[in-house]
């Protein structure tokens, strides 16, 4: 027999107590591995789409019941439409560099017209003007888009297929772009003339042209970069100027969902930090209070000659070996748990949200799992530098001097 | 002449004011059985951890081996008793984690000892045990764990073995199993010290002493 026996042994024995420090030891791992990488992935989200940012001003019409952040990062499909003579009475307006349209129209479920069935929103957008779904293409991507082609972005569930049905038109996939953490990746981007054409030709939407006009005569939104040092306020002042538009300035967008996201991750992180304080409270007192319920039987090894060195290896070696079984299934857990947290996140198409790349995920469990297990360890030091000390000779009395 | 393993000179003993042992002069040779009896509260236990270095004399010397163990580290005390000295306690004082096969060689383990398994299964074989190698104490009666400790005492083959009160409680038979084991590894150069109440069973002994008074009175 080796000590890896008496540890192994002392394991099972206590089955109860052991698989409640064991959950402990898997919840604890898990919230604290999905936290920090939900964490990421919103920061990198956010990094993301602040440095690409496609546009500093988006224009919609006055009469458009949206918000910024779901024009911008959520994937809801909206119908909002105004004259496209708009775009050249605002283009030469001074401070904008350049200004560019999109014209939405969307998929539709429970129809045979469309390859996805989930609506989805699809923009037609100007390839010479758009700065805006430019910067996420793949740098293979020749930056053409003719009529039979689209753009798929990344989270659109049809990857791998050469062809696309769209309102009952074939259409070639010119290119995927990359994830961004926004509405981008769940829209079907394509030319604003084809766009407009395939909305003109589908009787799903002819009841809206009735009210706004024919499609080849309207655009949805207009994004316009700011010149670099240009003050937004003047030309939003200008902008309200025109009549009939509604100025978004992005920065302030991202700016407010910047907030909302920190409220949301100061909210995570302290449900998150209360969960791993209680269950570290949990695990150092159960390794506290393992040691005094066995207090007799580290006194029998003390007296029969185990050192002191031993006792720590064999209360050490219990709360290693827990802590790393612990820590694989909370990895296994937190992994789960990071996914469905993400996906409801993401689903809610509010916030922008990047997945994380395998080799991040693993460092990430690397981590968690090396501070899981340090911490246990670190737990069971206590006891066992005070298991180590107990007197030997306590195991001859039976409570008199016989 | 009989090698000497453990000399006890001018030990004392007191737990704050109370006074256990008073000067205790006491030595135990190779391959000899010696009792040790007294009435309860004489500090007979206390007198047998001191022996084997479980706690240490107000003042006094140790020998082992002609060496002075009293003022030892705790560590090489740890050896020591790993090493050369076995125990059988008044209670079983099983590892209740442990079946009886692993509580026999848990003394092996903690010594870093491997290959004993067949030893250990042999001497619990001969103590009658070999039925019940694989059950936990909770499944052994009071006299089966008592065989267990006595397998767990003798399997290192330590050169003393200490012994506190080992047939109390025990039926005629396994009280006879017991006392025929110690006999057996005195007979085999062990130094074998008991004490007890049993006056049959000190008889038997090549040497017997009376603690009284905190002294040690030598019987025969």
């Amino acid at each position: 027999m080796t000590l890896f026996h008496m540890i192994r042994s002392n394991l099972l024995h206590r089955k109860l107590q052991n698989s409640i420090l064991l959950i402990m030891i898997v919840i604890g791992i898990a919230v604290a591995f999905a936290a920090s990488a939900l964490y990421k992935s919103a920061d990198a989200g956010m990094n993301e789409a602040v440095k690409r940012m496609g546009a500093d001003i988006v224009i919609v019409p006055n009469t458009a019941e949206v918000e910024g952040g779901t024009l911008l990062y959520g994937g809801a499909t909206v119908h909002i439409y105004m004259n496209k003579s708009k775009l050249d009475e605002i283009k030469n307006i001074p401070g904008l560099v350049s200004v560019s349209p999109q014209f939405f129209v969307h998929t539709l479920s429970g129809a045979d017209c469309c390859s996805i069935d989930v609506p989805t929103r699809v923009i037609g957008i100007d390839p010479a003007t758009d700065t805006y779904i430019k910067p996420w293409l793949p740098e293979s991507y020749s930056g053409s888009l003719p009529e039979s082609s689209v753009i798929l972005g990344a989270k659109n569930d049809y990857e791998g297929e050469p062809q696309i049905k769209i309102l009952g038109k074939i259409f070639d996939i010119a290119a995927v772009a990359k994830e961004t953490g926004s509405s981008i990746d769940y829209s079907i981007y394509m030319n604003i003339d084809t766009a407009r054409q395939l909305a003109k030709d589908s009787e799903w939407f002819s009841s809206i042209w009735t009210k706004a006009g024919q499609p080849e005569n309207l655009i949805s939104v207009i994004l316009a970069r700011v010149e670099e040092g240009a003050d937004i306020n003047y030309i939003n002042a200008y902008l309200a100027k025109t009549g009939s538009i509604k100025p978004i300035v992005a920065v302030d967008v991202k700016k407010s969902i910047q907030s909302q996201m920190n409220l949301l991750i100061q909210i995570i992180g302290t449900i998150c930090f209360t969960i791993i304080a209680t269950i570290i409270l949990q695990v150092f007192a159960n390794f506290y209070l393992s040691m005094r319920h066995r207090r007799s039987e580290y006194g029998i090894y003390l007296a029969i000659g185990a050192s002191r060195s031993k006792i720590y290896t064999l209360i050490i070696g219990e709360a290693l070996s827990i802590s790393v079984i612990g820590g694989f299934i909370g990895l296994l857990a937190g992994m789960l748990l990071y996914h469905v947290s993400f996906n409801f996140l993401a689903a809610l198409r509010s916030y922008p949200l990047i997945s994380l790349s395998g080799c991040e995920l693993f460092i990430s469990a690397v981590i968690t799992f090396t501070v899981g297990v340090l911490i246990t360890i670190a737990a069971s030091v206590l006891p066992a530098w005070q298991a180590a000390r107990i007197d030997p000779s306590s195991v001859m009395a039976k409570g008199e001097y016989d | 002449m009989k090698k000497t393993l453990i000399e006890l000179k001018a030990i004392h003993k007191s737990f704050g004011k109370v006074g256990i042992l008073g000067g205790i002069d006491f030595i135990a040779t190779a391959g000899t059985t010696t009792a040790i009896t007294g009435n309860s509260g004489e500090g007979k236990t206390t007198l047998l951890s001191i022996m084997g270095l479980l706690q240490k004399p107000t003042s006094g010397s140790i020998l082992i081996d002609g060496k002075d163990a009293a003022n030892n580290g705790i560590a090489e005390l740890s050896k020591i008793r790993a090493a050369r000295i076995g125990y059988l306690f008044q209670a079983p004082r099983l590892v209740g984690s442990l079946t009886a096969l692993e509580n026999t060689l848990v003394c092996t383990a903690l010594a870093g000892k491997s290959n004993m398994r067949k030893k250990a299964v042999t001497l619990l074989a001969s103590l009658g045990m070999s039925k019940r190698l694989d059950y936990k104490p909770e499944q052994l009666s009071i006299g089966q764990m008592r065989r267990v400790a006595l397998a767990r005492a003798l399997v290192m083959e330590t050169d003393i073995l200490l012994a506190d009160e080992p047939t109390n409680d025990l039926d005629l038979a396994l009280s006879q199993i017991v006392t025929s084991s110690l006999f057996q590894a005195g007979a085999n150069g062990t130094a074998v010290v008991i004490v007890t109440h049993d006056r049959s069973l000190a008889a038997k002994t090549d040497c017997e002493y009376n603690l009284a008074d905190g002294i040690l009175h030598h019987v025969r």
